[in-house]
């Protein structure tokens, strides 16, 4: 299932890795194509890990992209360019974290920092894994347990919303909890 | 800055420019270091009479192959920590076993019908000044790896300290070896143990500062 995204990264990797390449024998557009195309994956990289602080998003892509131009002899071309790559932005998140908490007089960051570690990754993770889930259902369950169940409408409102009827909202949203758990493998009782 | 000014100053400046290679500045500079040292230990302290007698028997390797296996440990984890993603494994049984190695010959001697006491055998005739020396000896090579390392990018300067100082500590007994005349594996598997885990220590914990770039 994994295995095509798994090729169009690795695909994406050795061009990443073959414009490195050139880079350091001297070719200026491929190094500007190499920052480019890296660019957006630094930025989802970091986006991820500081959904409090988008602002900072910006200058840790910045700084990661001059530590890989001033650090760039300490590729090892036995390494797939992500590990290095993966290894300095880690290196400079970790350090702009670790400042922010000394730096910060009140310990507000302190007290995110668990959240900031791991929680917002663990909530993607479940996101994506309910989206998933959600897909396996027919559409009118979809729709209902969307609806109701994650954003909130009353059965009114889905109705309204979707032209279903109340009462197929209703018979909707049963039987898709009661596939889902059987997915899952629970009981589902209401 | 906006990005894309920063990636077109980056991708306009030739990146050809390298400096001196890791290798090259690691080598030359740790080599100048030792010189320090060794002249301090062959001018002031003085190379051991019978050296090279000493050096046909097995108590002499014991002891020099103790401190070159923690250097070459350290020298090795310390080369991959320089570079970014190099360094992933857990490298706690590389540095351990030279360590349990000398441990297991010491408690075989010690297992052994002996002339000499137990106290005799830890304390010998210098354990006061041992591990004090080698410590000392190490700093202008503890000095030489870790500018060299500066160049590197260390993702773990704690684990690239650590190694870096366990390097320096394994050449700074090698080069106190020459003086030394103590070859009770008791001995060595404490004092020298000791003078070189301090640089190592000292490494690992001031790596953060030392190797921050």
């Amino acid at each position: 299932m994994n295995n095509s995204n798994h090729e169009k990264f690795s695909a994406f990797e050795m061009q990443l890795r073959d414009w490195f390449i050139s880079a350091s024998g001297g070719d200026g557009q491929a190094y500007s194509k190499f920052l480019l195309n890296l660019t957006p994956y630094l930025r989802g990289f970091f986006r991820k890990r500081m959904q409090m602080y988008p602002d900072l998003v910006e200058d840790l892509t910045q700084e990661v992209l001059l530590a890989i131009h001033a650090k760039r002899h300490t590729y090892d071309v036995s390494l797939p360019i992500s590990a290095w790559i993966h290894a300095i932005a880690k290196y400079k998140y970790v350090d702009l974290v670790r400042s922010q908490k000394h730096s910060s007089q009140h310990d507000s960051l302190d007290e995110d920092s668990d959240v900031f570690a791991t929680s917002d990754e663990v909530a993607q993770d479940s996101r994506r894994d309910l989206d998933k889930l959600l897909q396996s259902l027919p559409e009118s369950s979809r729709l209902a347990i969307q609806l109701t169940k994650l954003e909130g409408h009353s059965v009114k409102e889905a109705s309204a919303l979707t032209g279903m009827s109340e009462s197929a909202i209703k018979i909707g949203v049963h039987r898709g909890l009661k596939k889902l758990a059987a997915t899952l493998g629970y009981k589902y009782e209401h | 800055m906006n990005t894309d000014t920063l990636i077109q100053l980056l991708s306009r400046e030739p990146i050809e420019k390298r400096g001196i290679p890791f290798g090259l500045r690691l080598m030359g500079s740790v080599c100048i270091a030792a010189l320090f040292s060794l002249s301090y230990v062959v001018f002031h302290l003085g190379v051991q009479p019978d050296l090279l007698d000493k050096m046909m028997g097995v108590a002499f390797w014991v002891k020099f192959g103790f401190a070159l296996s923690l250097l070459l440990v350290g020298l090795i984890i310390a080369l991959k920590a320089g570079k970014p993603g190099k360094a992933t494994a857990n490298y706690a049984l590389p540095i351990a076993s030279p360590v349990i190695a000398i441990w297991v010959v010491a408690l075989w001697v010690l297992s052994q019908p002996s002339t000499s006491s137990l106290s005799e055998m830890v304390e010998g005739s210098s354990w006061k000044v041992c591990s004090m020396r080698i410590a000392s000896l190490s700093v202008p090579m503890f000095a030489a790896v870790f500018w060299s390392l500066k160049h590197m990018a260390p993702t773990r300067p704690r684990l690239a300290g650590f190694t870096a100082g366990l390097f320096a500590g394994g050449l700074a007994a090698c080069i106190y070896a020459l003086f030394c005349g103590e070859y009770s594996p008791v001995f060595i598997g404490i004092w020298y143990l000791l003078g070189i885990m301090t640089p190592a220590i000292v490494g690992g914990v001031l790596g953060k500062w030392l190797l921050k770039w």
